[in-house]
């Protein structure tokens, strides 16, 4: 859709540590749009996340307590949802992380030539 | 935990305050399409483009504002509310549909419901006895005779409880009629005499007083009595004094020692226990099988380890004894399961009922095709808003739940009726005697059954029409525009089968029903066979040993009042007798021939006989065919004398006179007397059951007096207004003597039919709903049919056909349908006749009356329910049709 970067899947499981870690990059709260935009800049438009699944993801983490979702003030001063990490949402992480990068330690110990 | 509680809190409040959070989702959603244009915008788009574009990407907001907030909600819950709602919105929109789908559900629900109520009661849970499943009736059987379970002799039951290791206990008890004299009012009662162990071995314990105790087994021991809960609140003003007081029965003295709790009446309708106290002599009686037993098996003992040792035990008595137990065996049958024919009755109602609700779904699901052909383009909307199938299913299948719910709440309803029915439909006297009788109700067995039969049915007439609506072809649905959708081929094809399949349904029961109950006439017509019942009044007397001790005082008894009621103004002849003809009781005897040898063990020769005094014949109105009847002159003293019936005298005397003949009633030995066969009488059916009939010996009351007796009183007038005159003559023999069971002979075999012909009458029932529900079904198939063919058939018009043309093409289309549902239901039909022949007896299983009117009578109502629509259709003005596209 205008845009001809090759568009990849999500690695499945992947998409809540990604919306967690791009919180918490970025210093302060972020709009949904916002964190979409990030994680498809900072992948170089490899990662594309879908409305279709950003918002209920977005959801899922709040009824989970790992984030926070509050009314704010957007860049170009609209109103705007913005979300923030919580403390819970931050040792999710941490945690998530940990198990990511050991699943994929292990997979690239498979993949790659010895 | 406290993870779970929060999220729990946090669900919770976002469903206080859903209405806010979708507001929010919008508003957030709002911001991310302006962000997204105005991303577009700086790219270089036109902002309209640019938002286009921006709303494109998106995709569907619907599904995701949805997704979003199935993340939050309780979803199933809510959901199913939603669906719920839904569905009560759609039901009430289409109030006709709604109306004739919750009439049909709760006719079939119902009737389903309260044959199961009857069935509950009567089989699953007759008695309410601690772990019915443990407790059995033991039967002796003969294989040579069929294998008919009988009773068991006093001396087979000694040796069986002494001897058995898989009972925890058994007991034996008789039932016997006595007079109850000494407080009020003589009353004839039932009482049973029983073994010690009855009463704890039921699970009962006497209310107050004391049970019985092993030695009041003992013949002059057993003069104590034990009353039921009933009989003392009724009879001695439930009285705590009871215990010790004196009643006398039979005009014996019994001592009370003990009082049952409220609800225990084992044997049904007994009110009175005794011990059953036999002499020695009577215990060492092994030939005539007086004792009912019945026993409470040991824990973790199977039947089938139990029929075995029993088997074994009958086997060693029958060496041990070939005389009299060669060829005995003996079985085990669960004490609920105590009445075979009632079962076969309820599970053949059962299965019609089952019938009726299946047609009754294929009718509801074929009126849902209708209507899904009608929301095709609903279906298509809702899919093309981002709906999947499985959302589609579970929105019509909630729809068909509230439909069955509803039906199954009606059907609860109609049940109630049914039962009304069903409980007046056995005369009172009766159902005392039918354990679980008084327990039949809706309870919550019922209901549950009652719940389950709804929920099953909507899967039945929801889940086809829910499939086949649920997959709309979007393009053609949304295309159509607003043009009724012709419906398909696939689902026209579905509805026509469904068509066919009711009306082989509705054959198949119509016929099982038809022979059934051409079956029962048959039987009812036959109880009355021989003889006449009309015109007669008789009435029952018993008396009792301690005034009538010998039998010379019990035959002057019935010759003087014989004599006195003969001689009664308006009454043409008077007889007593032993049994009533087709009352359904009567003994059996073994007998002899003189100068044939005695038969080998086994092969006895047996006949029901009944003692009978003067003008028997005459006065039941039964032919002697030959020789003569007993006269007033075959008293005690002069000849022995015995009347035979017609079957007997073929069967006995096949190529000879019978007439001076002797026959002796009893074993071979000891030398007895013999009677000499004066007359051959017609033949009159034993017992309603019996495949064929048996041979009657008819002896003179006179020479073998009984104390057990019926008058029969043929009046001119009507029986009843001799009643007062008959009392009196009675009286004037004996003032304290209980008269009882006075009927028309009439009412006693109509009494006596009862049974057969409730069962009949709803077979009829559910014969008439089926063939209604099936004449409704192929109507509406047949309606909406040629209402979607109306433009087909106006061109058709408009062309040159005729009207006959058109009602030619309608018929002929219906007629089709149910030659093929009545080629596919008359194999079932005939197999179904042929399991109920086996099963049932009277019923015929190849009745080609019964299969061809039935046969007609479906094709009618098919080419009926065919002919109004097709009428409809010729009446249809040609202009008309093609505008109403």
């Amino acid at each position: 859709m205008g845009n001809d970067a090759k568009k990849t899947e999500l690695v499945p499981g992947t998409l809540e540590m990604l919306i967690l870690k791009t919180i918490e990059r970025n210093a302060g709260p972020m709009h949904g749009y916002g964190i979409a935009r990030y994680i498809k800049q900072i992948s170089n438009d490899v990662l594309q996340v879908e409305e279709g699944s950003l918002y209920p993801a977005l959801q899922r983490l709040a009824i989970k307590g790992w984030v926070k979702a509050e009314w704010g003030q957007s860049e170009n001063n609209r109103r705007a949802r913005l979300y923030k990490l919580t403390p819970a949402g931050r040792k999710q992480l941490k945690q998530e992380v940990a198990d990511f990068e050991r699943v994929l330690e292990a997979i690239l110990r498979v993949v790659q030539p010895t | 935990m406290t993870d779970k509680l929060s999220q729990l809190w946090r669900r919770l409040l976002f469903y206080a305050r859903r209405d806010q959070f979708d507001r929010e989702l919008e508003e957030e959603m709002r911001f991310h399409m302006e962000m997204k244009a105005q991303e577009n915008a700086e790219a270089g788009m036109e902002p309209l483009e640019a938002r286009y574009a921006a709303q494109r990407q998106f995709g569907n907001q619907t599904l995701l504002r949805e997704v979003s907030r199935e993340m939050w909600s309780f979803r199933s819950l809510e959901t199913l509310f939603q669906d719920l709602r839904y569905g009560v919105r759609m039901l009430l929109k289409n109030p006709g549909f709604t109306l004739i789908a919750v009439v049909t559900l709760a006719l079939g629900i119902g009737a389903n419901t309260a044959i199961f109520s009857v069935t509950s009661a009567l089989v699953l849970r007759p008695f309410d006895f601690r772990d019915l499943d443990r407790l059995v009736w033991v039967y002796e059987t003969a294989p040579q005779q069929g294998n008919f379970p009988s009773w068991v002799s006093p001396a087979d039951f000694a040796d069986l409880r002494r001897q058995q290791k898989v009972f925890a206990g058994l007991a034996a008890f008789r039932l016997s009629n006595s007079n109850l004299t000494g407080v009020g009012e003589p009353e004839r009662m039932w009482n049973s005499e029983i073994t010690a162990e009855f009463f704890r071995l039921l699970g009962f314990e006497a209310a107050f007083g004391r049970a019985f105790l092993p030695e009041e087994e003992q013949a002059g021991r057993g003069q104590v009595a034990v009353l039921g809960y009933g009989l003392w609140q009724r009879r001695f003003g439930a009285d705590p004094k009871i215990i010790g007081a004196t009643i006398s029965l039979d005009e014996k003295a019994y001592t009370v020692i003990g009082v049952m709790p409220e609800g225990f009446d084992f044997p049904k309708g007994v009110e009175l226990w005794t011990p059953l106290a036999l002499g020695n002599e009577a215990w060492n009686e092994r030939r005539a099988q007086s004792l009912q037993v019945v026993a409470r098996l040991k824990p973790g003992v199977e039947l089938g380890q139990v029929n075995a040792e029993v088997e074994t035990l009958a086997a060693r008595l029958a060496e041990q004894y070939p005389q009299t137990n060669a060829g005995r065996g003996a079985t085990v049958r669960l004490l609920r399961h105590g009445n075979e024919y009632q079962e076969v009755f309820l599970s053949l109602l059962m299965g019609a009922a089952g019938f009726v609700l299946l047609i009754a779904c294929v009718n509801i699901a074929n009126m849902q095709l209708a209507r899904a052909s009608s929301r095709s383009r609903e279906m298509a909307v809702r899919t093309a808003l981002g709906a999947s199938r499985l959302q589609l299913v579970r929105r019509l299948l909630t729809e068909s739940l509230l439909l069955s719910l509803l039906g199954g709440v009606c059907g609860l309803l109609v049940a109630f009726g049914l039962l009304d029915f069903i409980r007046g439909g056995l005369p009172l006297d009766q159902v005392q005697y039918i354990p679980g009788w008084k327990s039949i109700r809706v309870n919550e067995r019922v209901m549950i059954f009652t719940l389950v039969v709804s929920l099953a049915s909507s899967v039945v007439f929801g889940l086809v029409p829910a499939l086949q609506s649920s997959n709309p072809n979007l393009n053609e649905a949304l295309k159509e525009g607003g043009r009724s959708d012709g419906g398909g081929a696939v689902r026209q094809r579905m509805r026509k089968a469904l068509i066919v399949a009711e009306i082989a349904l509705a054959l198949a029961l119509l016929v099982g029903a038809g022979l059934m109950v051409k079956g029962f006439a048959r039987m009812i017509e036959k109880q009355q066979q021989g003889f006449d019942p009309r015109h007669a009044l008789t009435l029952r007397a018993t008396l009792p040993p301690s005034r009538y001790a010998d039998e010379r005082r019990i035959a002057a008894f019935h010759r003087q009042a014989q004599e006195r009621l003969s001689a009664l103004p308006g009454v043409e002849s008077a007889t007593s007798t032993s049994f009533l003809p087709g009352s359904d009781a009567w003994n059996s005897t073994e007998f002899q021939i003189e100068g044939r040898p005695a038969p080998p063990p086994g092969q006895e020769r047996v006949s029901s006989y009944q003692q009978v005094g003067a003008d028997y014949f005459r006065t039941v109105r039964i032919p002697v065919i030959k020789g003569r009847e007993f006269s007033a002159d075959d008293v005690e003293g002069a000849p022995l004398v015995a009347v035979i019936s017609e079957t007997l005298a073929r069967r006995y005397f096949p190529n000879e006179d019978p007439l001076g003949r002797r026959v002796k009633v009893g074993a071979p030995e000891p030398a007895g007397t013999w009677y000499t066969v004066v007359g051959v009488a017609g033949d009159v059916p034993r017992f309603m059951l019996d495949r064929e009939i048996q041979p009657m010996l008819y002896l003179p009351n006179q020479q073998l007096p009984d104390r057990n007796a019926y008058f029969v009183v043929r009046a001119s007038g009507a029986p009843m207004a001799a009643l007062p005159a008959v009392r009196a003559q009675i009286a004037a023999l004996d003032d304290k003597l209980p008269l009882y069971e006075i009927k028309i002979h009439e009412q006693v075999i109509a009494d006596r039919m009862a049974g057969l012909r409730l069962v009949a009458a709803l077979m009829i029932m559910f014969g008439a709903l089926t063939l209604t529900l099936a004449s409704v079904g192929v109507y509406g198939v047949m309606a909406y049919a040629v209402s979607q063919r109306t433009r087909e058939i106006g061109v058709r018009m408009a062309l040159g056909a005729r009207p006959q043309d058109v009602l030619r093409l309608v018929l002929g289309q219906s007629l089709k349908l149910a030659a093929l549902g009545l080629a596919i239901g008359l194999p079932v039909a005939l197999a179904l006749g042929r399991a109920m022949a086996g099963a049932l007896f009277g019923v015929i299983a190849l009745d080609p009356m019964t299969f061809v009117s039935f046969t007609l009578l479906l094709t009618g109502a098919a080419l009926l329910a065919g002919y109004l629509p097709a009428r409809r259709a010729t009446k249809v003005d040609p202009i008309t049709a093609l505008r109403s596209e």
